[in-house]
Parts: structure tokens; C-alpha cells; sequence
């Protein structure tokens, strides 16, 4: 394979709020190959659009993007300026958001917003910027998209909404496209149209895609890379297929497990003990531990990396199968720990 | 499911319309309107029973089950509970019965009051109802636990706890007066995904214990498969689908039904990847589409459908209780729901987490 388009490497991002410091993006790494879609899938809190908003150099104080690097076709993102930066954002590297009302301005038409994104990186006339403006937004399925440009956003629905942000995230061609819950405020019904012309885009454009979701469902659909990250860190990795068929680490099988499904067994679901940690005071040792049925005593003091623990997939679970226990740091007895109860206090 | 005798919640032709101007002038010209949000829906609930409302946003459920509960004034329609009509009755009187109707929201964050502990919250729907006079305290305690929280924690706020032990709270507070019938409006779609469950999960529980009668309305298909044991699929502010919860799942017969599951993403890379995408949106519910509502986005429509408003009648040769509203709903093959027999699901248990090779052999 060639080299990455994006690697994000060991990237820290913390956020100095008055609870204490919270490490909302603790040590990712994770590469982006042309063409492809890379999954980050979490719940929230779990860091996956901090760690997004990072690549965008799109944190603001309180927070920091404090470690790492995050190269683009071997650049470090992170030593360019903030105008530096603005070059790349919205051009090269363009995102979508998950609501499509605040994203959008509400004084100007679509047309004007979209144009307006053309012209700060294209160096068009007015009247081209519009015509590309139209010719984007029959791209993403708008009808009527000639009269529809000088329409306000309250004058279209959500489904539409969204894809007029995509037209203005695409309207540049961007080399990488980073899409955040891209559909969670729609209906599956306009769910599955807008991925469907997201498939379509990433085919005519040969766009890199990071989608970032909640939703174990959509993942499967679209992701052929899926990073799981929980309390900030990625916790396995794996091929699309090899995660869903067997997955190695105890959080993405208990997520698995808990989530309602329209195949299978209808019965009673299992759910995972406990709630999300709050980032401002993560458990010790595997911030997983306090919820997980296999946790040990070794797991309250000792912090896993992630691990390859099998050809093309890593875990971060030192009784992962494949992972080959902690390393010589390590202390404990291995003695089991029972997880916490039914009862999701702190 | 109980079956037999007199349902608890009988509705019928129950309508909820909004009338929307945009001010003074609109007025003046007559430029009024109408929302019709629900239009004309008929469905019973037996005791014990839970009974799913299904449908994407616009489709009125949440309107309906307001409606039943006369929050909001219906437009047109009856609603008999336990024998007796609500629509004739007084404020007063509703009240009382209200004492046996409780909502838990959807989003446990704004539907709390900030400004009150927790045990405040659990004790005005007492006071409200003069119940547990002298004995709120205990009867908080109580609650707390039924709800799985730590009664020492009853006088924290709101803010003090997580998204999911907020959603308890909602549920302990409509507990609190000792329901029989429970609506449920969206409960667990603001909630984190390893949340959910144990929130479904109690509320389960909680049904079995309290012999409770629920209404359960959600967007979310794959929930209401494990929760509810009838279905009503709404679209456009009517019914187009009811069924027990397996036979609509397994054997849908209404076109909306099918594209609506055809539409999920399920957490399977080989299914998810045949999801398909149903045309079109939802059309406007101020001018629906003439003949079967449906029809702008059917797959199946023909120029009939356009003309004819297919009434929920049922489903011939179908499971009994299965309606559907299509005029073609007899003739789709039967099939082109989800599959339900268990599958390899076991390959996520604890007990095959480290020795996980022999759930890799069976794999699909």
C-alpha cells in the first residue's frame, strides 16, 4: 500500500476547565488511506469529535492540542499557522457536522453559503461560484436545485439541510472529508439516502472519508476500518468484517451485546454494567475496568496499550486473546475483580 | 399479551389538528393552515399489555399519545380508559384519572425541573394527587430503589447525575402515584447506546412487577422489537400498519413498513451493506398527498393509490389482528421482514471473550 494520506500520531488534546484537567483525546493514533472510510466509533464523552475537531485545527481554548503530530501528505498540520491552517480547512480537508441548522448560516441563501466557500479557496467570479453552487447541489440529490439556490436554510428540511452542507464540504474537492454524525438528527429513512450520496461522492471525487458515529449500524454499512475509542483513547481496531465478527476487546463486545437489533434473538438485552466515565476523573489503570466482567485486580493499576494482537488488528486489553499479557512495567496478582452491578452510580 | 375482554385504552377516530398563521394579516386574509398532525387513528391497549407507536419525525405519534392523555385538547375522536370516556369529562376529573396515566420523556435532562432535588421531584406528583401523606419520605426511598438508585443520593439535583440515572428519575417520578398505564415517549433516544439497554431493561422489569399497561413510542425500530408486543406503525398522522410484534417484523405488509426496515442499518457488515433507501421525504402533513398517503414514495404505488384512500382494515389470510392500510397489502408474498431465529449473537458473550476460536469456526 502507499503512504497514508493523514496519520495521526499519539495526538493529546486537554481541555483546562475549573472540575481539573480532562485528556479528552489521550494518545490516538490512527492512519486514513486514500479513498478509504475510517470508522471512530463512541459514546459520548469518548473523545472521537475532539479528536476530529484536532485534525481540523478547530480547538478552542480551554482546550489544547498538546502532543502528537497529525501529518497530511507527510506535513505536520500542527506546525502550520492559523492562516496556514485556513488554507487547508474547508479545501483539502472539509468536515460535516451533525446538525445542519446551527451549521448553516440563517441570514443567506444556501447559494450564497455555498459560493462563498468556493470563492475563499477558488479564485472564480461570483456568477461561476453560483453556477458550481447549482451543479454541487443536484450532486447531492437537491431537486430543482436552480430555483432552490436562493433559498433560505428554514426553507429546507433536515434531509435537505444536510445536504447542502455537503455540497459546501465537497465544493472544493476535498482530499479528505471528515463527516460527524453526519445523519444522527435525520430519520433512517433520509439516513440512508444521504450515505448513499456520500458513497457516490467518495466515488467520483476519490475522497478519504472519516466518519464518526455512536451508531454501531452505520459503521457496518459504510466503515472498511473501524477505530472504537472509549474515555479518549482508541481501545481496538480492526477490519470492518473481523470487528463485528469477534471482537477482541470486552467494551466493543459489550457494546455489541447491548445494542437492540431487527435480526436475532429478540430477548432480553444485555446491557453494560455502569455508565460513561467523566472524563474529568477517569478510573485508574484501564479506564474500562470499573464496568468490564473480566476486569482483574492487574486491570485497576495497569493502563493497556493499544496491542496488535492478531495480523491487521489491535486491542487494548491485557486479557485480550492475542495480546499476550502486560508488559514487564506491569505489577498485580491476576486475582478477578467483580464488575460493578446492574446500578450505573459512579 | 392479554387478549379477551374489554381494553384498557380504547381510541377512535382519533384526530389532532394545529391551526398555524403566521399573524395579524395571515388572519385578517384567511390564510389559516391546518396541521394535521394526527388524522384519524383507532387502536386499543390491553391491560398488561405494551403496545409500540412507531414512525419518523412528522409522523404524529408523539401528538397521539398526547392527545390520548388530553394534554392536548383532540380535535375530533373518543378515548376510553378502564370504561370511561375522557373527552367528556372535567378538569377536575381528568385530573383524577391522570393519578392512573403517567408519561416518562424523552430527554431526562429538560424534562426535570434544575431548581429541585430529586426527592422534591418524586413528591410533587404525591402532592399533586394527595397521596402518601405523612409518608413521602419513605415512599421516595422506595422509588429510588425500585428505579435502581441509591436512596442516599435523593437529594442531589438533576444536574448531579448521568444521562441514564436522570431517565430513572423520570421513571420514578411517574411511578410515584402508582400508574396503571405508563406512556413512554422516546425513553432511551437521548441516552448513550450501553445505556439503553438497562434502561429497557428496568423498564421491563417494572412492567412485570407493576402489572403496568404501556405505551411505548419510539423512532427506533430494533427498540421497540425487544420491548413492545404489538406494533402500530404510523405515517403521515395515521396508522398504515398493526400487528403483533413478530409477525410485523417477519411478515410486513404495508409497502411503509417494508421500506422502514429495508432502511435500518443493522450492526452486521454483510446486512447493513444491502440497506436500501426509501425515495423522497415525508410529504407535508398541511397538504398530504391525495389517495393513500403513502403513495408520493411507494415503490409499489400504482395510478389507483393515488385516488383511493385505503382505510386499516385486515390483512386477509394474514395472522389474526394483523391490519394493514393498502389496497395491494394481500398481495406481496408474505416474507421481506427480518429474519428471527437466533443467530451467532453468542459470539459476543463474556464466556467466549478469551477463548473466542471456537466462535471464529462458526462464523457466518
Amino acid at each position: 500500500m502507499t503512504d497514508p494520506i493523514l496519520e495521526v500520531e499519539d495526538l493529546a488534546t486537554r481541555f483546562y476547565t475549573d472540575e481539573g484537567v480532562v485528556e479528552a483525546v489521550d494518545g490516538v493514533s490512527f492512519d486514513l488511506y486514500e479513498g478509504e472510510t475510517v470508522g471512530i466509533v463512541g459514546e459520548s464523552g469518548s473523545g472521537k469529535s475532539v479528536t476530529a475537531m484536532s485534525i481540523m485545527g478547530l480547538i478552542d481554548s480551554p482546550g489544547r492540542v498538546e502532543e502528537g503530530t497529525i501529518r497530511y501528505r507527510g506535513e505536520d498540520l500542527l506546525e502550520r499557522s492559523e492562516s496556514g491552517i485556513r488554507e487547508i480547512r474547508g479545501g483539502e480537508i472539509s468536515m460535516i457536522f451533525q446538525d445542519p441548522m446551527t451549521s448553516l448560516n440563517p441570514v443567506y441563501t444556501v447559494g450564497e453559503q455555498i459560493s462563498r466557500v468556493i470563492r475563499q479557496h477558488r479564485d472564480v467570479s461570483q456568477s461561476e461560484a453560483r453556477a458550481r453552487a447549482v451543479e454541487l447541489m443536484g450532486d447531492v440529490g437537491i431537486p430543482e436545485a436552480e430555483s432552490r439556490v436562493d433559498n433560505y436554510p428554514h426553507q429546507f428540511s433536515g434531509g435537505m439541510r444536510q445536504r447542502a452542507l455537503i455540497a459546501m464540504a465537497i465544493s472544493c474537492e476535498p482530499e479528505i472529508l471528515i463527516a460527524d454524525e453526519p445523519t444522527t438528527a435525520l430519520d433512517v429513512t433520509i439516513e440512508a439516502q444521504i450515505f448513499d450520496v456520500l458513497e457516490e461522492l467518495q466515488e467520483t471525487y476519490g475522497m478519504s472519508v472519516i466518519l464518526i458515529t455512536h451508531d454501531l449500524g452505520v459503521v457496518a454499512g459504510t466503515a472498511e476500518r473501524v477505530n472504537v475509542m472509549y474515555a479518549g483513547r482508541i481501545v481496538e481496531r480492526a477490519d470492518v468484517d473481523a470487528l463485528f465478527e469477534n471482537p477482541r476487546h470486552p467494551y466493543t463486545r459489550g457494546l455489541m451485546r447491548s445494542i437492540p437489533r431487527l435480526h436475532g434473538s429478540a430477548d432480553r438485552l444485555e446491557p453494560i454494567a455502569g455508565s460513561v466515565p467523566n472524563p474529568a476523573a477517569l478510573p485508574s489503570g484501564c479506564s474500562f475496568h470499573p464496568r468490564c466482567p473480566h476486569a482483574t485486580e492487574l486491570c485497576r493499576g495497569y493502563d493497556p496499550e493499544l496491542r496488535e494482537v492478531e495480523p491487521g488488528r489491535e486491542a487494548a486489553c491485557v486479557h485480550a486473546r492475542g495480546y499476550g499479557g502486560p508488559d514487564e512495567r506491569a505489577t498485580g496478582s491476576g486475582e478477578p475483580v467483580a464488575a460493578d452491578g446492574g446500578d450505573d452510580d459512579e | 399479551m392479554s387478549n379477551g375482554g374489554d381494553p384498557l385504552v380504547s381510541v377512535r377516530g382519533l384526530k389532532k389538528h394545529f391551526v398555524q398563521n403566521d399573524g395579524f394579516i395571515d388572519r385578517l386574509l384567511g390564510a389559516d393552515e391546518t396541521v394535521r398532525a394526527v388524522d384519524g387513528v383507532d387502536f386499543d391497549i390491553h391491560e398488561g399489555e405494551t403496545l409500540g407507536l412507531v414512525g419518523e419525525s412528522g409522523s404524529g405519534k408523539s401528538t397521539a399519545a398526547r392527545a390520548l392523555l388530553h394534554l392536548d385538547t383532540p380535535t375530533a375522536g373518543t378515548v376510553t380508559y378502564d370504561g370511561r370516556g375522557l373527552t367528556a369529562m372535567s378538569d377536575s376529573e381528568l385530573t383524577e384519572m391522570r393519578k392512573r396515566m403517567q408519561m416518562v420523556f424523552q430527554d431526562p435532562a429538560s424534562s426535570l425541573n434544575r431548581r429541585k432535588t430529586v426527592a422534591g421531584i418524586l413528591k410533587q406528583p404525591m402532592r399533586i394527587h394527595g397521596l402518601y401523606a405523612g409518608e413521602r419520605d419513605e415512599r421516595v426511598d422506595e422509588l429510588m430503589e425500585l428505579v435502581g438508585l441509591s436512596p442516599q443520593h435523593s437529594n442531589r439535583y438533576p444536574h448531579e447525575f448521568s444521562g441514564g440515572q436522570r431517565q430513572r428519575v423520570g421513571i420514578a417520578r411517574a411511578l410515584a402515584v402508582e400508574p396503571d398505564f405508563l406512556v413512554c415517549d422516546e425513553p432511551v433516544s437521548a441516552l448513550d447506546v450501553s445505556i439503553q439497554a438497562q434502561i429497557l431493561n428496568l423498564l421491563e422489569d417494572l412492567q412485570d412487577e407493576f402489572d403496568l399497561t404501556m405505551l411505548f413510542i419510539a423512532h427506533d425500530l430494533s427498540v421497540i422489537r425487544h420491548i413492545c408486543d404489538r406494533v402500530a406503525v404510523m405515517y403521515l398522522g395515521e396508522i398504515v400498519e398493526v400487528a403483533g410484534t413478530e409477525t410485523l417484523f417477519e411478515h410486513p405488509q404495508h409497502p411503509y413498513t417494508r421500506s422502514l426496515l429495508r432502511a435500518i442499518p443493522e450492526p452486521d457488515p454483510d446486512l447493513a451493506r444491502d440497506r436500501r433507501a426509501l425515495s423522497g421525504q415525508v410529504p407535508s402533513p398541511i397538504d398530504p398527498p391525495s389517495g393513500c398517503s403513502f403513495h408520493t414514495r411507494c415503490p409499489e404505488a400504482t395510478e389507483e393509490c393515488a385516488a383511493t384512500d385505503p382505510p386499516l382494515d385486515a390483512v386477509e389470510g394474514a395472522t389474526p389482528g394483523h391490519e394493514a392500510a393498502c389496497i395491494y397489502a394481500e398481495e406481496f408474498e408474505s416474507g421481506g421482514g427480518v429474519a428471527g431465529e437466533a443467530d451467532a449473537e453468542d459470539r459476543y458473550s463474556p464466556e467466549n471473550f478469551a477463548s473466542a476460536e471456537s466462535a471464529d469456526a462458526t462464523g457466518d
